[in-house]
Parts: structure tokens; sequence; C-alpha cells
């Protein structure tokens, strides 16, 4: 254990690394803070620059990207009332008050305070949990693999939000999409169709990109220029520790609501944000004043949002399975770079494991860092106008697409899912489930033809341990719950 | 108005479920067994090559139902609550729809959606003839002018230096060749 420590800090002490985790966090603060820009997209436009970097540095720097970006939501959130990102939604309810009154200054501090501590709670989880999980994820064979994805699956109701069918659906044209190319038994093709571009399949990057970033491009010249925001002063006095005590429990019960939200695939941190907020005006003595610029509001709900982000990295480190979106990406990221997140990687990769570990916890202290300065440019960063953002943006996809593969095919691809993106937008059938079944489908099918082979065509192998029937139970109880829930919202409303 | 959303909605959940499920059977009919090659020793079809993308189009033809009928029955409900109210949707209240939820009129969204997808297969292949700097400095303009921006100086630092410092960086720091197009020969 101690030698794998020390074996961490040789490989993670070095000048790239630490400056990857302080860019990173310094990127994503930046793009969450500017309205249309969304958190996936910054990790997706910053992938194919760690294409040269070594595995750890990349990994860091998206990881950056990933906590700065959920932080920077709340910094246009409270000045502009735009939140930069979906979990930043519930820190207008008493953030934006607060900055009317001007106390714009003491509301962006305790946003930065809990963000930080419910990131460090959170980190401490990740470190804590991944490695018994991981542990326990040696027992697994594929068809134990098998019930963990098709469980995994149902976190495509988390992000479909209320479109649940519509979700089913996007999710079953990504496991299409990630059956093209060679079949992976028998090596024959599967919708190739001649073109030899599709032999190992759709690239995981260009079709991201294509997804994430080019339907809001394309989405921007269909909207009416909305420039006009009205930017609070950054005035007033600075919170203070007697604030940040007076706030500690709602933060720490926020950052445990987040941490236990962020482990459970599909969740995120905008019901992190709402269920953190809402306990804390349950609990406070005073209820009436949130929703007014109480800043008890604004630390409950950026701790329940941040608490997330170590959290969500728990099922992707332990067994490879990604807990949302970004995690998704960064999946995908670990694949590029020659890595297999799971159980396997704990033995084989330890010092890697200990050296992301090292980072995050160093990109908490960058958050902080990061944070502070970027209160003083706050009005600069928000008030970047789209229509010089977009073009930009644009221009970055094309390259990241083509640095993927030096292929100008990939750029067409990207071009085709941006286009099949922007349709979904528009008829608010939810592009996440597509990504994340691009992702587990090659895992779900592979799992599940191993799993044959193994029992000579014997279905009953997929119940045949306790950890299979586990999943399945799980799997059934929460499909039951989705509907049942969709049910009932569809009848009220 | 809330009607009339309602309506428009669901004619589009109509079409929406029909296509899916045309587009399920022609993929269960007609793109597996013509796009996906079997191999002849096969003990069992779950282990084949098309089983997946055969169950999965299954479920897409189920979903596209499930859709289609659900538009059906909701067009019938509120055609019934609102008889004589509403027959179709039309162009104008599509308009005043649009401009509920922040888009520009039909019309002149449409075109200018129709304009900036064009731009990218334009863009696209710009790259082979000019190179990735050009064709990007060249879209870089051309969208921002779209976008409704008429300062130059603000156009056209941003056209020559974005692309100038991407290609730097992916040539000399990430090692990978951009392409150059009919400037290939300065490289």
């Amino acid at each position: 254990m101690f030698e794998h420590l020390v074996d961490a800090f040789v490989l993670f002490l070095n000048f790239q690394n630490v400056t990857a985790v302080f860019v990173g966090v310094a990127i994503g603060t930046i793009v969450g803070a500017i309205p249309g820009m969304t958190t996936p997209m910054a990790v997706a436009l910053a992938l194919p620059f760690t294409f040269s970097m070594q595995p750890i540095t990349g990994i860091l720097l998206l990881l950056g990207v990933y906590k700065g970006g959920l932080y920077g939501g709340s910094l246009t959130a409270i000045m502009i009332k735009t939140p930069g990102t979906p979990a930043a939604a519930c820190t207008v309810l008493d953030g934006y008050p607060m900055a009317q009154k001007g106390e714009a200054r003491r509301a962006l501090d305790m946003a930065l305070y809990a963000s930080v501590f419910a990131d460090l709670m959170s980190n401490m989880a990740l470190i804590f949990c991944a490695g018994f999980l991981a542990s326990f994820a040696l027992r697994f064979g594929p068809p134990e693999f098998f019930t963990l994805v098709i469980f995994s699956l149902t976190i495509i109701a988390g992000v479909s939000g209320d479109r649940l069918i519509f979700g089913a659906v996007s999710a079953c044209f990504g496991l299409l999409l990630s059956t093209v190319g060679l079949d992976l038994i028998y090596g024959t093709e599967r919708f190739i169709f001649g073109n030899y571009d599709l032999m190992s399949g759709f690239n995981f990057i260009p079709v991201l990109i294509g997804l994430f970033a080019l339907p809001e491009i394309i989405n921007f010249y269909v909207k009416k220029d909305d420039e006009n925001r009205s930017l609070n002063a950054l005035k007033g006095s600075h919170a203070t520790f007697a604030d940040f005590r007076r706030c500690f429990k709602s933060i720490f019960r926020g950052s445990l609501i987040g941490v236990v939200l962020g482990a459970i695939p599909g969740i995120g941190g905008a019901p992190a944000a709402f269920m953190s907020y809402s306990e804390a005006k349950r609990t406070s003595k005073d209820p009436s004043k949130f929703g007014k610029g109480e800043i008890e509001g604004v630390a409950a709900s950026e701790a329940g949002n941040n608490g997330v982000a170590g959290a969500t990295m728990i099922p992707l480190l332990a067994l490879g399975i990604p807990g949302d979106v970004v995690t998704a990406v960064i999946l995908g990221a670990f694949m590029v770079h020659g890595l297999r997140p799971g159980p396997i990687m704990f033995q084989e990769n330890i010092e890697l494991v200990y050296a992301i570990f090292i980072g995050i916890m160093l990109s908490s202290v960058y958050l902080f860092i990061v944070g502070k300065i970027c209160i003083k440019y706050v009005s600069r960063i928000g008030n970047i106008p789209n229509r010089l953002l977009y073009p930009a943006v644009l221009v970055l996809c094309v390259f990241g697409a083509y640095a993927v593969n030096n292929s100008m095919f990939d750029i067409l691809v990207m071009i085709i899912f941006g286009l099949l993106g922007f349709a979904m937008l528009r008829l608010n059938v939810p592009a996440a489930p597509f990504l994340i079944a691009v992702v587990l489908g090659p895992l779900l099918e592979d799992n599940f033809r191993q799993s044959l082979l193994l029992s000579d065509g014997d279905p009953s192998i997929f119940f045949r341990s306790v950890i299979c029937i586990v999943f399945w139970i799980l799997t059934f109880t929460t499909i039951t719950f989705l509907i049942r829930n969709h049910l009932k919202t569809r009848k009220k409303s | 108005m809330v009607i009339e959303v309602m309506t428009f909605k669901r004619n589009t959940d109509v079409f929406f479920g029909g296509a899916l499920l045309v587009f399920a059977l022609l993929g269960l009919f007609v793109a597996i067994p013509n796009g996906i090659v079997m191999p002849s020793n096969i003990n069992s079809q779950a282990l084949g090559p098309q089983f997946w993308p055969k169950i999965i189009t299954i479920s897409l033809a189920i979903f596209g139902g499930i859709i289609f009928i659900q538009g059906l029955v909701q067009i019938r409900h509120s055609t019934f609550r609102n008889q004589g109210e509403l027959k179709n949707v039309n162009d104008r209240e599509i308009v005043v729809l649009e401009n509920e939820s922040g888009d520009l009129p039909i019309r002149l969204a449409l075109l200018r959606a129709s304009i900036a997808m064009t731009g990218l297969f334009a863009f696209y292949f710009a790259i082979n003839i000019l190179g990735m700097i050009i064709s990007s400095s060249v879209a870089i303009i051309f969208y921002t002018l779209l976008g409704g921006e008429r300062k130059i100086k603000n156009i056209l630092p941003l056209a020559l230096m974005l692309p100038t410092g991407l290609y730097y960086f992916f040539v000399y720091a990430a090692d990978i060749p951009i392409p150059l197009g009919i400037f290939e020969v300065l490289r």
C-alpha cells in the first residue's frame, strides 16, 4: 500500500500534472460561468487537447474541467440570474435576490466555500469507497457484469427527465450505433455497407462533440438574440467565518446528500442541489426567508451540487460504469488513452488510481483559488456574447473531431450527429441517453455473448449467482418505481 | 393557446412515433438482413451478430408504437374537449407558439437554421480545398455575421487568431498534421 502510494506520488508530481489540474479547473469554471455552454460540452471540447498528453495528465485536466464546471455555473446564477449549468438553477433562488440586495460578493463567497467543502467531502468518499467497491467487483464474471450494465442502463431514466419513452428511444439509437463495425466474436461486418471507415465502428469523440456541442450552436441561430442581461454590481461585504459557521449544518448535510445521490448512477447535480435546498429550508428556524436572499439557501444548493463531483467517479473508477454524461465522456477519455476503468485497473494500475486521487484532492484547493480569482472577473465572463462564442466553439469542434484519427471522415460524422442532435433538441428527445448507451452498448453485448458462450447457450447463467439476482431485483424495482412516478406525473399534468 | 401548444405537440408525437415505427420495421426487414453478414456455423441465434440489432429494433418499434398511440389518444382527447375551437394548427399559430419559446418567427428560424446547417457542409468541403486554417477563418466570419455581429474589430481578431493558434497547438504541441489544402506546399 505504502509502496503504491509512493509510486503514485512519483507519477503525479511533475509540472505537467500539477498545471493540468489547475488549467482544467480554470477552463471548467470559465465555461461553467458562460450561459449556453455546458460542462459535458466543455469536457468534450477539452478532450482532443489531451491526446498528446500522458494518460494521467489528460484525465486530470478533464476532471478539473468537470469540477470547475460544476462550480462555475453558480457565478452567473447569482450575478445575472442565468445558471451556467442546470445544477446551478437552485442557486438562483437565493443567490440572485442576494445580489439584488447588494450582497453579491457575500453570496459568491458562500457559494465558493460551500462548493469547495462539498467537493472535498465528495473526494474523500471517492477515495474511501472506490477501492472497496472495486475489490468486491473482482468477483464479477460476464453474467454479473451483464446484469450490472442492465441495471446501469436504468440511469437513462435519470437523464431523460419527464420524457421517459423518448429517453428510451434515444438509448436504443445509441445501442444500435454501438453495433456498427466488425462483430465482436465472429468478426463479420455489421452495417458497414462497403464503407471501410466504419470497420471499427463510429468513433466516440466525434459523435460526442456532434451531439453535445453542435446542436447548441445551430439552435443559437433560431433563437432571438438575448444579450441584454442585467448584471448586478459586484458589491457588498465578503462572507465571514460567522456566516460559514451558521450555514455549516446545511453545507455538511448538502455535501452528504450530494455524495449519496452522486454515487447512484444517473441522478446528477441538479436533484442533489434541490434536495439539499429543500432540506435546509425544512429544517430552518425561519423558512420564510428562503427564496428572498437567504445565504443558507445558496450554501445548501451549492453543497448539494458540488457534493456529487467526486462521488460520480465511484462507479466509474470501481466498476467502469459512468454515473452521468460527464463521467461517460471521461470514460471515453480513459479508453482513448488505452485504459479501462474497473476492478482490473485497481489491480494492474493502482499507482494511476492513487495519482488520480491525489490530483482530485488538489483540484479542490485549485477550485478555491480559481473561484476567488473568477469572482472578480465574473461580469466579463458572463457577458461574452454568444454570437462570437459559438463560431469559436464550432472551429474548436472541427479541430477536435479531426484530431481524433487525423480523419476528415470524423468531421463528417460530427456534422451528421450534430444535425441529428439538433433534431433531437427540437423534438425534445434527450441526447444524454444516446451517449450513455453508446458507451455501455459494447459492454452489454460483449458480456451477454461471453456469458452464453460460457454456458453453451443456457440463459440460466444470468441467474446463477446472488449478485446477478440482486442486480435483477434492483433493475425491476427501479423500472417499476420510474414507471409509477412517470404515470403519476402524467396524471397530474 | 394552451390547446394549440398541446395539439402541436401531439401532432409531432404522432409523426415521430410513426416515423420511428417505419424506421424500425425497415431496420428489421431490410437493413439487418442486408447489412449484417451472418457466419454459417452459429450454434445459437443469441450468439449471432444479428441478435442484438434485432432486439434493439424490435424495442424501437414498440416504443414508436407507444408514442404513436399516445399521440393519437391525446389528439382525440383534446379534440373532444375543444370541439369546434380548433381543427388544425396552421403556420400563424406555430409562429405564436415559437415566439413564446424564445425562437425567431418560424420562417426566419427555418431559413437561418438551413443556412447554418448548409454552412457546416460547406465548411467541411472547404477544408479539403482551402485547408483548416483558411476555411475556419472564413467560417468564423460567416457565422459571426449570421449571428448578428457587425463589429469588424471583434470578428477579425477571432477569425485570424483562433484558427492559427489551434493550428500551432495541434501541429507543434500535439504532433497532429492539420490539413492545409492547396496551401500544403507552404508547410
